[in-house]
């Protein structure tokens, strides 16, 4: 097989147009603060609907995972760039949202970027591109700091819970303007 | 020799802590492995309809859903008192089998390749998915992304979405096959079926004609002689889906075989003052600590643990490979069965697995009922308890629900495969430590890794076994002089 066949095959994302933006939620869900991720999409997915079709942005497709490694690189392949919005524990105040390029983030063990049971997203990526795949050139992670994750639930702790609008709008400031999506730029 | 304190671990899911305590000859004399807790998986579930619980637990752990949702969906069959029809079952082993692919496949290239494919030793950098394809090359890259491929493909075409299935009810499963998507799976398991081949061969070629490798796996660093357990077939074949679990000791000879749902005859549970995590064991064969031998009732499950509990594999090719295994470790000398006691086999054990699983694909998508349309027993008696087992690609892996008579979950118990080998894991991080660790010797991040490797054998997903989602573990190694006194640390992922 050659490593073109293998870029193509690499993963869902061979969907994409490439030109279009990934916007991940990372976290799991019934473990308290943890799916801050998921839920800053449900409140993503919400405002858009209750948006008029023409001022939504085009082009931005959302999902959900809950490990990151090698799942995350495939689910990356084909994107144009790519939104992460993670659950971080790095000694903020709970609540706190970040908004930074990947590579600052990358090795750390605040986030969810890798697995343990396969690689780093660092190195996922690295070897999706040696196998020729087509990754995003741009990723960012949003993050929220969190405190409660070691209680399942699937409600976040208030002072999460507060931020949730406000990682949102970090997200919606990284898409494109209404009307100027990748897709109508397009010749 | 002193006391150990556990710091309360509340910084990250998953972190492995080791604690090396020396002797006075700077030899080790004692070590701890200990992972977090979380709380209220039981007070999480309780109360809400049973038949929520195979997408609720799946939803435990983003490494093997799959196996979460299977064993739900089989206690809650049980709870309800029905058996699904045969295609719906066939249906469920289906996807459980491209799972198993997925999963295996990613362990055995991604997980250990850096060890066995790059180097134990080889610098840190280069240990990772990069190094292995840099050592194999690109070309055999692009075949384990297509393996994953495949088994997320058929996981998704009978599951109902990407990784987190939502097919199982009570009784059965919500959607069949038509014939155009059986052939696309059929020729997604022939192709599975040639990977595992070809994984087979690698092995043969780079790891067993490797004189290094070979004596590190059959050396006693990595060896243990202990109890053995998963699930059989009628036949007293390995089966990852459904049958009996089988016990055998050390030995060979069979210590028992019954039915999952008589687990608590079978496992107690022991506490010890270190650790959050509870030790289960062999309940007629009785604790004795952290030890080898037939007189310990430490067991082992996962792939060795299935192999050594089954008198062989039920599809051909995956039997060739168990037969090839167990004449070069473990050759027949006229008594009862020989067994695999070397950890690090645990990753040839788990290839033999992979060509099961990929011939299981084949096997199942090639049945005359495959498309059947009777995918389902409707319930009709009212809910009470149920047990539902799989083996996990980490190791046998019960469910055991409760509900009231209108079907509310009152109570929950889950044994994970990892939390069955906490024993052994542990044992072999002290095996391995006092191999590794002697006086006057340098401890480095090669010595790390070889005792990470010890616990890697196993895969361990403690964060599922303390019911949690595990990011990159991170892991700190502590050595304590006689006195107590921290004598070094040694940190990866913190």
């Amino acid at each position: 097989m050659s490593s073109a066949s293998t870029a193509r095959s690499a993963g869902p994302g061979t969907a994409a147009s490439g030109d279009s933006i990934l916007v991940v939620g990372l976290g799991n869900p019934v473990r308290g603060d943890d799916g801050v991720g998921w839920r800053v999409l449900d409140w993503l997915d919400d405002r858009l609907e209750a948006t008029a079709p023409a001022e939504r942005p085009t082009d931005v497709e959302f999902d959900r995972l809950a490990v990151g490694g090698l799942a995350l690189m495939e689910r990356l392949v084909g994107y144009r760039r790519a939104i992460l919005v993670d659950a971080l524990q790095e000694g903020r105040v709970p609540g706190a949202v970040t908004c930074r390029p990947l590579h600052e983030l990358a090795g750390s063990p605040a986030a969810h970027l890798d697995s343990s049971h396969d690689a780093s997203l660092e190195a996922a990526l690295a070897a999706g591109e040696a196998l020729g795949a087509a990754l995003p050139s741009d990723i960012t992670v949003v993050g929220v700091e969190v405190r409660e994750v070691d209680t399942f639930s699937d409600h976040l702790s208030p002072a999460v819970e507060a931020a949730v609008p406000a990682a949102a709008d970090a997200v919606a400031a990284l898409l494109p303007p209404p009307g100027t999506g990748a897709a109508t730029a397009r010749p | 020799m002193t006391r150990v304190a556990i710091d309360p671990i509340t910084r990250l899911e998953g972190h492995g802590k080791i604690e090396i305590f020396l002797d006075e000859q700077g030899d080790v004399a004692h070590t701890y492995f200990q992972v977090p807790e979380l709380r209220g998986f039981e007070r999480f579930c309780v109360g809400r309809p049973v038949e929520e619980m195979p997408t609720l637990t799946s939803r435990i752990c983003g490494v093997c859903p799959e196996a979460h949702h299977m064993a739900a969906a089989k206690a809650v069959d049980a709870v309800y008192h029905v058996r699904p029809p045969r295609p719906a079952a066939m249906l469920r082993e289906l996807l459980y089998s491209a799972f198993v692919v997925a999963d295996h496949t990613t362990h055995f290239y991604v997980l250990s390749g850096p060890d066995f494919l790059v180097g134990p030793d080889a610098p840190a950098t280069e240990r990772n998915i990069l190094g292995v394809l840099h050592r194999v090359g690109m070309d055999v890259g692009g075949r384990v992304i297509e393996a994953r491929r495949m088994g997320h493909a058929i996981i998704e075409m009978l599951g109902g979405r990407k990784v987190h299935p939502c097919t199982s009810v009570p009784g059965g499963v919500t959607k069949g096959l038509t014939e155009e998507e059986r052939a696309d799976v059929e020729r997604m398991g022939r192709a599975m079926v040639d990977f595992a081949a070809f994984s087979l061969g690698l092995w043969d070629q780079l790891i067993l004609g490797n004189e290094e490798y070979v004596a590190m796996i059959r050396g006693d660093a990595y060896t243990h002689e202990t109890y053995y357990m998963g699930t059989v077939d009628p036949a007293g074949r390995l089966n990852l889906y459904d049958g009996q679990i089988r016990v055998v000791a050390p030995d060979g000879e069979r210590l028992g075989q019954y039915e999952p749902s008589h687990y608590p005859e079978w496992i107690a549970e022991r506490v010890e003052p270190w650790t959050y995590l509870k030790f289960p064991y062999l309940r007629q064969v009785g604790w004795r600590g952290l030890v080898d031998g037939k007189d310990s009732g430490v067991y082992c499950v996962g792939p060795i643990g299935r192999l050594n509990a089954a008198d062989g594999m039920a599809t051909p090719r995956a039997q060739e490979a168990y037969a090839r295994l167990y004449e070069t470790l473990a050759p027949a000398d006229g008594g009862p069965k020989r067994l695999i006691h070397q950890r690090l086999a645990m990753h040839w054990a788990r290839l033999v697995e992979l060509m099961y699983a990929a011939e299981r694909v084949v096997e199942l998508a090639t049945d005359a009922e495959i498309t059947s349309d009777q995918l389902r027993t409707v319930p009709t008696e009212t809910p009470t308890e149920g047990v539902g087992s799989v083996e996990a690609p980490r190791g046998t892996l019960t469910h055991h629900y409760w509900t009231d008579a209108r079907g509310l979950v009152t109570k929950v118990n889950l044994i994970v495969g990892t939390t069955n080998n906490y024993a052994p894991i542990a044992m072999s991080v002290e095996r391995a430590a006092r191999s590794l660790i002697h006086a006057g010797a340098p401890v480095g991040p090669g010595l790390l890794n070889r005792i990470e490797m010890a616990f890697r054998a196993y895969d361990p997903c403690f964060g599922c076994a303390t019911h949690s989602l595990a990011g990159q573990m991170p892991l700190e190694v502590t050595l304590h002089d006689p006195t107590g006194a921290t004598v070094d640390v040694l940190r990866q992922h913190c």
